[in-house]
């Protein structure tokens, strides 16, 4: 509605604008429907409606495929291999789920992700919530728990692979060390933005501390927590790769490694998509789950 | 005054920042059962850090503070509170949030339910008693902490500027709400404003604070409302001595202002 009446002010005051022919404008005269246009797309804070905020998400897309594919075909006939065309990579792809039980190598690495992550979630939620309830505990672990965050997750490797082989434990340490230290200090964030006014209103009518902290705090911060969590186990996609380079026989890393042996460059870049693609998907799940768990807390 | 008074301030003194700031100097005061103080004052005079003190949010530097003879050593449910910031939980229906009172004093589930539907008709409420408090107004969100407070039962309800956040014409039907309920089931009533005309409808007395240190300037006991409370504020208006009160309290709020402004 509003959109539809600023366009009628911008349309009057460019008729007008016409009318009186000033002569300085005469000359570009194609500049003002270019002007006209690029003032409506970069109106300020403006949101688009929902059809088009669609469009423009297929246009981006478009616009990123098109320029992958020109650089496919600007790429001399003898390097191209190397960067395979869109057709060839999901030509790849789909010859992977058919011939090659690609699906039980996405399926493993789901497994490991989901596993390490609510591990690690399991840890950082009562430790970020508790140092965020409680002072002198937070003087006491976030110190040690904040060096840990400067430690390069992927240089942990080689010592786990020492401690526990290339097994699968490796693995799930790797990503749940990447994921653990990031996340405590999230939540630990979002406990410390609860109002103290919930705190201190729940104390007046009495509350326990226990019940100020499952009953006040914990939903309090739950749709921040929600967010925090949404947001790092993008970061534990991130480490798959460099935690099934080694050793692993099964994953979407492992597959990129073995094409990289015979470079497979279609190969390769068909599992980038796929983590890509299921990084995504798990962003869409966190949002549906979040709203069914926290429906008080709107769309966010 | 024979009745022993029910909150007792005795030499009350407060510091923050390791003494570098003096909030409250010598304050001794007596508050009597079902009578309404307003603490008024200009902002910073240290009226908020005393209530807070009753509640049992902060604690006194130097004196006690008794309530009914007992010390105040934390705080609890017979002495509620309604903040200036809104305190509604947004994860709780209406209705659930002024369970949540009443769960914390073990009152069993039908009970909860009977009462909570009882307040919330008091703050005209009970139309919207299932609905989250996001898409409420700030007025609505204000009157679900108050239901939630009442429907307690706490003996003395503490309000730390409770309407200041609201507009003027929903701050006024908020007053006369109060008025209303305060009425209907007789309570001890401590509410902080830097609102003169609020403190002048609502209050039975005033206590009037100096800025840093914090002490009681003036103790005024309203004598032109005759010990009545009235339903509609503009009643007020009529009664002889209401503006001469009103003036007293400007010049007063303008000493308080104007002695930190020569500092600056």
């Amino acid at each position: 509605m509003a959109d539809d009446s600023a366009g009628v002010v911008a349309d009057a005051g460019s008729l007008r604008s016409g009318a009186q022919g000033l002569a300085s404008q005469a000359g570009a005269s194609d500049a003002p429907l270019f002007r006209r246009a690029s003032r409506k797309f970069f109106e300020l804070r403006h949101e688009p409606s929902r059809i088009v905020t669609l469009l423009l998400g297929l246009l981006g897309g478009i616009i990123f495929l098109g320029i992958w594919e020109a650089g496919h075909y600007l790429t001399p006939e003898a390097g191209r291999k190397f960067l395979p065309s869109v057709e060839e990579v999901l030509n790849a792809l789909i010859t992977l789920f058919r011939e090659d039980d690609f699906l039980d190598d996405v399926i493993a690495s789901c497994i490991r992700i989901f596993t390490s992550f609510f591990a690690a979630a399991a840890v950082a939620i009562p430790l970020g919530v508790l140092m965020g309830c409680f002072r002198n505990l937070r003087a006491l672990l976030n110190p040690t728990l904040s060096g840990w965050r400067y430690l390069p997750a992927a240089s942990f490797m080689p010592l786990l692979l020492v401690w526990f082989g290339p097994t699968d434990t490796a693995k799930l340490a790797l990503l749940f060390i990447g994921v653990v230290f990031f996340l405590t200090a999230l939540i630990l964030d979002n406990t410390e933005a609860v109002p103290s006014e919930f705190i201190e209103a729940a104390l007046t009518m009495g509350a326990s501390r226990r019940g100020v902290v499952l009953n006040v705090v914990v939903p309090a911060a739950a749709p921040a927590i929600f967010d925090s969590m949404r947001n790092m186990i993008a970061v534990g996609w991130t480490y798959l790769v460099i935690a099934e380079i080694v050793g692993a026989q099964d994953g979407i890393g492992a597959m990129m490694m073995r094409a990289g042996r015979t470079l497979s460059v279609d190969n390769i870049m068909a599992g980038i998509l796929t983590i890509g693609v299921l990084g995504v998907l798990t962003d869409i799940l966190f949002r549906i789950v979040a709203r069914l768990l926290l429906p008080w807390a709107g769309s966010r | 005054m024979s009745v022993a008074p029910l909150i007792r301030a005795t030499s009350v003194g407060k510091d923050f920042s390791k003494g570098a700031v003096r909030a409250l100097t010598n304050v001794s005061i007596d508050l009597h059962k079902n009578q309404i103080t307003a603490f008024l004052g200009p902002s910073g005079c240290g009226k908020t850090t005393l209530l807070r003190i009753i509640a049992g949010l902060d604690y006194p530097t130097r004196g006690l503070i008794t309530v009914d003879g007992e010390t105040v050593a934390g705080p609890g449910p017979e002495r509620g509170m309604i903040f200036q910031a809104y305190t509604s939980f947004p994860w709780l229906t209406a209705r659930k949030n002024v369970e949540y009172g009443l769960k914390i004093l073990r009152i069993g589930k039908e009970q909860r339910r009977l009462r909570a539907m009882k307040f919330l008709k008091l703050v005209r409420l009970d139309h919207v008693a299932d609905h989250y408090p996001r898409s409420f107004s700030g007025g609505m969100k204000q009157r679900v902490a108050l239901a939630r407070t009442l429907a307690q039962n706490p003996r003395i309800v503490l309000m730390d500027e409770p309407f200041g956040a609201l507009d003027a014409q929903v701050r006024w039907e908020m007053q006369e709400l109060l008025i209303e309920l305060i009425e209907a089931e007789p309570r001890t009533v401590v509410t902080v404003t830097h609102d003169i005309g609020e403190a002048l409808y609502l209050a039975d007395r005033i206590l009037f604070f100096t800025r840093q240190p914090g002490r009681i300037k003036a103790d005024l006991a309203l004598e032109f409302k005759g010990g009545r409370r009235f339903k509609k504020k503009e009643q007020l208006y009529e009664l002889a001595g209401y503006r001469e009160m009103e003036q007293q309290l400007f010049a007063m709020m303008r000493e308080e202002i104007g002695t930190v402004g020569d500092e600056a």
